[in-house]
């Protein structure tokens, strides 16, 4: 019962959550670049909902139109080591010879840095560009999605309805194609919407230790990071895009929660 | 303890016998948020006497085990008894307090689970186990409770009880385990026994073993025993009053003679007519086809290598020097224990694993060396049914994809391709609109029906059946050997049935091969195994097993199998692993083979000898 | 277990190695001169020249590894080229403060989450549980520097009971030094909670439907008893796992963390280090942080076998 309601929360949030950032790509109530010196540092108020900034920029407004960056860092990450990630732990899982060997060890000595730091040197290497960010943090998850996919397919590897695909005169690739990744897809799906509630609180981290995406351009965390300063004195420039962070990682979560319930081999023994 | 107020009851001749346990009208029901959305077990009622043993046989989903773990109120989450009462010593148990509840536990009841493999605590040490109950309802002291424990665990013929206290689970076999746990249930010398199909696991030699010893022990204490099975071998044996229970309700309860022998019910009739038995009509057991295939000297084995690149990798023998031959339309069947190599073997023939040595001639051809095209080609002549379907079958595949899948591999039309599976989905007993159903919506004979579909449609030659049957239940078991059949009889399919179960060997089988550590210690036709049977592992196997033979009246009587004394010339000596010698296969009778040990071969009066393989 | 030690170290050996030549190469394909970004002076040719010499930048890159490698045997880190400080002395200061927030932090993270876990799953599905997990899934969609600002804002800021900033040793003053660590290891706590519950919760909802659980109270065992004894124990050995995983990450830094309290730890080490380029700096911290995951987690595995007699150390 609790998970029935669960889902519907995290697939509320989640849709909810989409919807503004498509909106706030076509329209926002200011102009969330434009200065306004006049109007700075405004409490929430009912012409500008949640305050202005130190610049007197419209802190809705640049709220709304940083969902649109904020989602895509997170969604282009995960597509990155979703994407690399599946293949590689397939192919590793399935031949489980001297390249499984090998890509493993590369992955745990990958493992063996904490994937904020991590991120944080791959996007110190990249530097500065638009782009550096989704790079680094695709490539942090990297292990984590190669670890689960290579997992589950040795253990679908071992299943009979594999044997039998050779039994019926199937080769490899056609068993790999036909039996083996569509049984991935489900875990797949899983991993990735965890990964994306850890990719968007890791690019929030590192905007905020400011190796962001580049301004103009703003992420929550980003907002936040600007903040800072202003913690004594303008609480609302923290509140808002913390809130905002805070919504689409329980969307996330709660989504990712329940395609667990559906897809953990563990969970429906 | 509270006083235990004695009931006595006046059965049918009038004497008066001290009742133990008695369960009135017990509903019980599963819940979802609340809400009852299925009755499991229906005005079930029951009386126990005391020394008694009890048996309730059903098949799955018959609420057995249900009434079983509702005595000691362990339901299973979500269930709930929603009605009746369960009485000990007329004591009602389900208004007792839950502290009540516990001196009961172990106390007085006491219960023995199925699965010897996961019944013990594997973090802790047998001893901390045994201890635990000891502790909890007397008031020994840590000296005194070993002593016991070490005793009770010696009683059940525990090699080693005083080391063994220090050991933990994983270090025992299953079978062991299950003597361990006996001893440390009846260590507290329990009113009453629960046994909830406490041998299924278990090979069947050591099934009667363990079995026995339970009994044994029952015996001694006065203990009753409410003995939970589907097995009416087990059942007749040891039990003396018996219930037969289906969806949830009692069908007929009896003594087990009455019973079996003049059930009154169709549900019962139809379970029993369902075992598996020779059938009754004497065909000819000899097939006449020509040899399908031949496997000489199959040596399969598992290589496990050591991180230290200077060890030497060890080596495990799975299957040693074995020889077969399977002839066109007839159905050879491998009968072993577990780890006895059945499934490798048959897996091994398919080269669905990898051969270490010999050889495998289907259609004259050697599979081991075929390259990997002709194989693939091959395989629409060889088919194989999993034991599993649940796990055969791709969970993200359409019945009507699973079973056509096959075709991809012959030349056929799409409106080919497309009959052909309507054709084969009505073969195997399925509707039509399964096609479009996915394996998780069907029951478990369904699924079993569908990896046939997929394994017959190619038209093989030959199908290794893997305990095809082994997972279902009696009656679907029945259905499902029935359809094999009547595959076999259209399309004169060759079967390599490999099972451990001798009744399903009995029905099916025309030639039997005895399997024991990988080797082969006899092989012949169905009967002369079953009637004549010459080494002491296939002799132990059969009186193991129970015999069911059927009476005028529609009923049925299960016994013991006699076993006839072996007509082995004198001064044959049979293959024993002890020796530490390879067998030879020894011809004692046309077509009828046994390991012997190699000196035997100079033991007068004993025929030519075949080297591994059946002529 | 000696063998085992050993076995597990050889295997260790080679996914360090890695770990080193990734670090390195990392650092040299970093685009933009770093002696050159040092000095900050272009005019200053010479300067430069000598930066360069001193980093051994002149060299073949191979060249350049293995004289690395080679100082990294001899257990020499360099020196930073900020600070002129050497490297382990850095690594010496920072290391203790991470250790001390990340090990509380953890102790009290598994004295909640471990027994909220146990109770979620002993009650699965009523409403203890679903609270335990609606806690859990909020914790986990908190951002820990948000954590940290909350708390800084309300314990520090609004009512004033708690220092904010810095740190101070335990030698020096056992009050001041608990003052300064409370928040931070609350924020630390806050933000980890929820994997270790969420991780006891499943594991133990595993073991609570096994046979032995039935017949441990088929024995009539209480329900604590059940519990401590006999799910607890076969529960806890994936729980470890987690933990180590955990512990590994968490020892190599906590950047929010220390940069949201002013913690002159491992994370904000490293991270000022990456931001000046102090090569020397970055390469020792990341090879030490390898060193202490590989560690953390060789532990673990020497644990295990107390919770799960049928892992042997072989």
């Amino acid at each position: 019962m609790f998970n029935r309601f669960n889902q519907r929360v995290g697939i509320s949030l989640t849709v909810f959550i989409v919807l503004l950032a498509v909106i706030g790509s076509l329209y926002t109530p200011y102009d969330p670049v434009a200065q306004n010196l006049a109007e700075i540092l405004q409490p929430p108020s009912a012409s500008h909902w949640f305050g202005t900034d130190q610049y007197g920029r419209d802190v809705f407004s640049r709220a709304l139109s940083s969902a649109g960056d904020s989602l895509m860092i997170s969604v282009l990450s995960v597509a990155i080591a979703t994407g690399l990630g599946s293949v590689t732990g397939a192919v590793c899982g399935f031949f489980g010879n001297w390249v499984d060997r090998l890509v493993m060890m590369l992955m745990d000595a990958y493992m063996a840095f904490p994937s904020l730091l991590l991120a944080l040197a791959i996007t110190t290497m990249i530097g500065p560009r638009r782009y550096g960010v989704v790079i680094a943090l695709g490539l942090t998850y990297l292990p984590t999605v190669v670890r689960v996919v290579r997992s589950v397919v040795l253990s679908l590897r071992e299943k009979e309805f594999v044997e039998a695909s050779y039994a019926l005169g199937n080769t490899s690739a056609y068993t790999i194609f036909r039996h083996i990744l569509p049984n991935c897809i489900g875990p797949v799906l899983m991993i990735a919407s965890s990964l994306m509630a850890t990719a968007l609180l890791t690019e929030s981290a590192l905007s905020f230790l400011g190796l962001g995406i580049p301004p103009p351009a703003a992420t929550w965390g980003g907002m936040l990071a600007e903040s800072k300063l202003f913690v004594g004195t303008a609480i609302w420039l923290a509140v808002f895009p913390g809130l905002a962070i805070i919504i689409t990682l329980l969307g996330f979560n709660l989504l990712g929660d329940a395609l667990r319930d559906r897809f953990d081999p563990r969970m429906n023994l | 303890m509270k006083t235990e107020a004695e009931q006595t009851i006046a059965t049918g001749n009038g004497a008066s016998v001290a009742l133990l346990l008695e369960i009135s009208d017990l509903n019980i029901g599963f819940f979802r948020r609340d809400k009852e959305v299925q009755r499991v077990v229906e005005d079930f009622s029951l009386s126990l006497e005391a020394s008694e043993i009890f048996a309730v046989v059903g098949e799955s989903g018959s609420g057995k085990t249900m009434v079983a773990r509702s005595i000691l109120n362990l339901l299973p989450t979500g269930a709930r008894i929603c009605g009746g009462a369960i009485r000990l010593h007329g004591e009602n148990l389900l208004t007792a307090s839950p502290q009540r509840m516990r001196e009961i536990r172990g106390g007085q009841i006491g219960m023995v689970f199925q699965e010897p493999m996961v019944t013990l605590n594997p973090s802790l040490t047998i001893g901390e186990q045994m201890a635990e109950g000891l502790r909890l309802h007397t008031e020994m002291s840590d000296q005194e409770i070993k002593e016991q424990c070490v005793e009770m665990l010696r009683r059940v013929r525990v090699p080693n009880a005083e080391q063994c206290l220090s050991r933990y689970p994983h270090e025992f076999s299953g079978g062991m385990r299950q003597r361990i746990l006996i001893a440390s249930v009846m260590l507290l010398k329990p009113k009453l026994l629960v046994a909830d199909e406490p041998t299924t696991a278990l090979d069947v030699c050591l099934q009667a073993e363990i079995l026995d010893l339970m009994v044994e022990l029952s015996r001694e204490n006065q203990t009753s025993v409410l003995l939970i099975s589907h097995d009416l071998g087990i059942v007749e044996r040891y039990a003396r009053r018996v219930l037969v229970m289906q969806r949830g309700r009692v069908i007929e309860t009896g003594t087990i003679r009455q019973v079996l022998s003049s059930p009154q019910k169709l549900y019962t009739k139809t379970l029993f007519s369902f075992l598996p038995r020779r059938p009754s009509e004497n065909h000819q057991t000899v097939a006449v086809g020509e040899p399908l295939l031949v496997v000489r000297n199959l040596r399969v084995q598992y290589v496990k290598r050591f991180w230290q690149p200077w060890r030497k990798p060890s080596v495990h023998q799975v299957v040693r020097q074995v020889g077969l031959t399977v002839r066109t339309g007839e159905t050879v069947a491998v009968v072993g224990e577990s780890g006895s190599g059945k499934t490798t073997l048959g897996r091994a023939i398919l080269r669905l694993k990898e051969s270490a040595a010999g050889e495998i001639l289907f259609q004259g051809e050697n599979l081991l060396t075929l390259g990997s095209r002709r194989m693939r080609q091959l395989r629409r002549d060889l088919q194989i049914v999993f034991q599993d379907p649940a796990s055969s079958l791709d969970p993200r595949m359409r019945v009507g994809d699973i079973i056509g899948e096959g075709l991809r591999h012959l030349n056929l039309g799409e409106k080919e391709r497309r009959e052909r599976v309507v054709q084969t989905i009505e073969e195997v007993g399925l509707p039509p609109d399964d096609a479009r159903r996915f394996p998780h919506e069907l029951s478990g004979g369904q699924r079993q029906r569908v990896a046939i579909g997929r394994a017959i449609i190619t038209r093989p030659r030959l199908i290794v059946a893997d305990e095809p049957v082994s997972a279902l239940d009696v009656t679907v078991q029945a259905r499902i050997l029935t359809l094999l059949k009547d595959l076999q009889r259209n399309y004169g399919f060759s079967y390599l049935f490999i099972t451990h179960d001798l009744g399903v060997v009995e029905q099916i089988a025309d030639r039997v091969i005895v399997l024991y550590r990988g080797r082969i210690l006899e092989s012949g036709t169905r009967d002369s195994i079953f009637d004549q049977p010459q080494h002491p592992y296939t002799r132990r196997l059969l009186k193991a097993g129970a015999l069911i033979t059927g009476n005028d009246q529609g009923g049925f009587s299960v016994s013991a199998r006699v076993v006839a004394e072996t007509d082995a010339p004198p001064g044959t000596k049979f293959f024993d692993e002890a020796d530490g010698e390879e067998p030879v296969m020894v011809e004692i009778a046309p077509e009828h083979l046994v390991a012997c040990s190699s000196d035997a071969e100079r033991t007068e009066g004993m025929k030519r000898s075949v080297s591994g393989g059946v002529k | 277990m000696i063998a085992f030690v050993l076995r597990r170290l050889t295997l260790a050996v080679p996914s360090l190695l890695v770990a080193a030549v990734t670090i390195f190469v990392l650092m040299r394909v970093v685009p933009g001169d770093p002696a050159l970004l040092f000095i900050g002076d272009l005019e200053n040719q010479q300067a430069i020249t000598e930066m360069r010499e001193r980093l051994g930048l002149g060299k073949p890159l191979a060249q350049q590894f293995l004289v690395w490698l080679e100082q990294m045997a001899r257990g020499d880190l360099g020196s930073s080229i900020a600070t002129g400080e050497p490297v382990s002395r850095l690594l010496l200061d920072a290391f203790p403060i991470t250790a001390q927030v990340v090990l509380i932090a953890t102790a009290v993270t598994s004295l909640l989450a471990i027994p909220g876990g146990i109770l979620a799953a002993w009650r699965q599905n009523t409403k203890t549980d679903a609270a335990i997990l609606t806690g859990a899934s909020l914790s986990q969609s908190i951002p820990g520097f948000w954590m940290a600002l909350a708390l800084i804002l309300v314990f520090g800021v609004e009512l004033g009971w708690l220092p904010t900033v810095g740190h101070v040793s335990f030698a020096d003053s056992p009050h001041g030094w608990l003052r300064h660590l409370l928040l931070p290891v609350a924020a630390l706590v806050l933000t980890q909670i929820s994997t270790l519950t969420r991780m006891t919760r499943s594991s133990t909802i595993e073991v609570l439907r096994l046979d032995y659980i039935t017949h441990a109270r088929a024995k009539g065992l209480t329900e604590a008893a059940v519990l401590y004894r006999h799910a607890l124990r076969n529960a806890f050995a994936p729980v470890l796992t987690v933990l180590g995983l955990m512990l590994g990450h968490l020892l190599g830094g906590v950047v929010v963390i220390e940069t949201m309290f002013a913690l002159p730890g491992l994370g904000r080490l490293l991270v000022d280090a990456i931001f000046q380029r102090d090569y020397p700096v970055i390469q020792g911290c990341m090879l030490f942080i390898a060193v202490i995951y590989t560690v953390v987690n060789l532990l673990v595995d020497l644990l295990y076998p107390l919770f799960d007699p049928r892992v042997r150390l072989e």
